[in-house]
């Protein structure tokens, strides 16, 4: 029995909106394909590309994260304040955060409630403790963390590494664990989960905690790479992350998702950015510029997805 | 009585003012003053509401995400023509309003001729809204015109004129929702889009007018709003994004769509707003007044959680 595979449709297109917004990028900067060059190209593509797995996580089950943005730049201040004086303290917070994220996991589904709505609320309680701890933007980012996203193996540039074993890692979690795949089934058919015997709620818990740690994750990386903690550091990630997984091939109703594809589609939306410094856009256009390239990304992706024959939206 | 309570959740939200009103009476010599400028910024929140939940009543997935800096836009707009002169009130609003409609149509646009999610639709869009308000008004330092200026805040007694107006803004909606063709049309349309295509309805053209008119509502809320905080600026908008689905989801509307609650927007907006002034009053701290904010929001949707229904889309 020859399994589907998943590859040409999934993240085609993905794969060629990074190399659309890449090519132009080497042919102003021809130096970008060095060492050097690579590595600053996509840096900020890491922590990026962990809060957009986060987001994918809850979307695979058909939910959505609305508080992302605001947990990354919590966690830009906990780890850029509190773990520098107080390591345990630190400790304490994230585990916090995580079992926090369990509970919101098991509360969504105990009592059917929306997750946009808990998350939303969950956004304005990430932001006022991140603005307790650091009212000012500032920090002292411990150098071990510092390391971890700047350190310099032989040959490939570190961020490409972390890049390609998250999109393996997460793939192989998806879609070759019993767990990956309960969880892509729960955003495909609760019911059908239900059925077989499973148990909805330690699924939906499980989802959630791998939201929580990958927002972790990326707070994490990002405080390692700006080196400094600010309370709106990353509010734009929350967006940032559901256009990655758009643009990767995922969908708003749960169950299908690309891991391999919301990688790249986190690489586009940093890529773009990049391309339009290079371009010598201003600033001032440059969000806009970005709200564009999503909307032609998916533009032709819905026209060679659905050539839809639907006469209502 | 408590068993009409259960049935229209939304009562809760005007339990709950009358509450927070009688703890502001106990902490403040001057509650009525709270009040008043409570409805007055309640007034803003209602009117997006409204809008947002025209929108979120077309069906599951449909959510304008685009309202904050369509307010911001509408207002340096409404700003720039009114040039400062009482004679250029009306031209004003009316080509603030205009761009709000122009937003709302571009975005159904997007969301029926590119098959864009809405969710992602309106986030793009939004993005090209900003980019057009800094193009073009960056650095706006206009007043609103001085007879606009105190329409806003005149009063009959401790109630603001525009409060009222909204009121009657508000009762007209409420009264198109329950009772008009368009209203009922939009719930069958949110409940099941296949079947009221089927029984005949035009959903393209009620979507079409769902959207405009949300951009409408965020085009009047961006002209009263820049002339009520003396000027208009790039950010006004800001905390419109997650107020305007807070109050629809607290003022007792599905997320899931399908279902819409007037009554329930005004009394989460005075609600909310007379929070924010509670803890203003008790002196609280910026970061202390958002953790609140957002564990009042999740709360209040854990108290009254069992009958929505989850967001699918």
């Amino acid at each position: 029995m020859q399994r589907k595979q998943i590859i040409p449709t999934d993240f085609l297109l993905p794969l060629v909106s990074v190399v659309v917004v890449f090519i132009p990028i080497v042919i102003l900067k021809p130096r970008v394909l060095q060492y050097e060059g690579l590595n600053l190209l996509f840096n900020m593509a890491v922590p990026v590309t962990l809060a957009t797995i986060g987001q994918l996580f809850a979307m695979t089950i058909g939910e959505i994260d609305f508080s992302l943005g605001n947990l990354v730049s919590l966690v830009t201040c906990i780890v850029g304040t509190v773990i520098p004086s107080n390591f345990s303290l630190g400790m304490i917070f994230l585990a916090g955060i995580l079992l926090i994220y369990v509970l919101i996991g098991a509360f969504l589904y105990l009592k059917k409630l929306p997750s946009i709505i808990v998350t939303i609320g969950m956004s304005f309680v990430w932001t006022g403790i991140a603005v307790t701890i650091q009212p000012h933007p500032g920090g002292n980012v411990p150098k071990f963390v510092q390391q971890i996203v700047s350190f310099r193996p032989p040959w490939i540039p570190l961020p490409l590494i972390y890049l390609g074993a998250l999109a393996i890692g997460i793939h192989v979690i998806l879609n070759k664990t019993n767990f990956g795949i309960l969880v892509r089934g729960l955003g495909g058919n609760q019911k059908a989960i239900h059925q077989a015997g499973h148990s909805i709620l330690r699924i939906q818990m499980g989802a959630f905690l791998l939201v929580g740690l990958f927002g972790i994750l990326s707070g994490a990386a990002l405080a390692g790479i700006t080196t400094s903690a600010d309370a709106n550091l990353a509010r734009n990630y929350t967006l940032l992350a559901v256009a990655s997984v758009i643009l990767g091939g995922g969908s708003f109703a749960g169950g299908k998702v690309s891991p391999v594809g919301a990688v790249l589609g986190a690489c586009t939306m940093t890529l773009v950015g990049t391309l339009l410094t290079f371009l010598k856009i201003s600033p001032d256009w440059q969000i806009g510029a970005q709200g564009l390239i999503i909307l032609m990304v998916l533009f032709v992706n819905s026209l060679i997805k659905h050539p839809r024959k639907v006469p209502y939206v | 009585m408590s068993n009409w309570v259960m049935e229209h959740k939304w009562t809760w939200s005007y339990l709950g003012s009358i509450g927070v009103f009688i703890l502001i009476s106990l902490v403040s010599q001057n509650a009525l003053a709270t009040l008043t400028a409570s409805i007055s910024f309640a007034s803003f929140f209602i009117l997006v509401g409204i809008g947002q939940m025209l929108v979120i009543t077309t069906g599951p997935g449909n959510i304008d995400l685009s309202i904050p800096y369509t307010i911001a836009l509408t207002g340096l707009v409404a700003t720039k023509v009114m040039n400062e002169a009482n004679a250029l009130i009306l031209p004003g609003m009316a080509a603030g309003i205009l761009v709000g409609a122009l937003v709302g149509l571009f975005n159904f646009a997007l969301i029926r001729f590119a098959f864009i999610p809405p969710m992602i639709a309106t986030l793009a869009s939004s993005f090209i809204i900003r980019t057009l308000s800094i193009v073009f008004f960056r650095g706006l330092q206009l007043k609103p015109p001085r007879d606009l200026e105190l329409f806003v805040t005149v009063r009959y007694g401790f109630v603001p004129l525009m409060f009222l107006m909204v009121l009657i803004v508000a009762v007209l909606m409420h009264f198109i929702l329950t009772r008009s063709t368009y209203g009922r049309n939009i719930h069958a349309i949110g409940q099941n889009i296949r079947a009221a295509w089927l029984s005949g309805i035009n959903v393209i053209r009620h979507k079409l007018i769902t959207y405009t008119l949300c951009g409408v509502f965020a085009g009047i809320t961006g002209v009263l709003l820049s002339a009520f905080s003396g000027g208009a600026t790039l950010d006004m908008g800001e905390e419109y994004m997650m107020y305007s689905i807070a109050v629809v989801v607290l003022g007792g509307s599905s997320i899931a769509g399908g279902n819409s609650n007037v009554p329930g927007i005004v009394g989460a907006s005075v609600l909310l707003y007379l929070i924010v002034n509670l803890l203003n009053i008790l002196g609280l701290g910026a970061n202390l007044k958002l953790i609140f904010t957002g564990i009042v929001i999740v709360i209040i949707i854990f108290a009254s959680g069992e009958r929505l229904r989850k967001a699918a889309g």
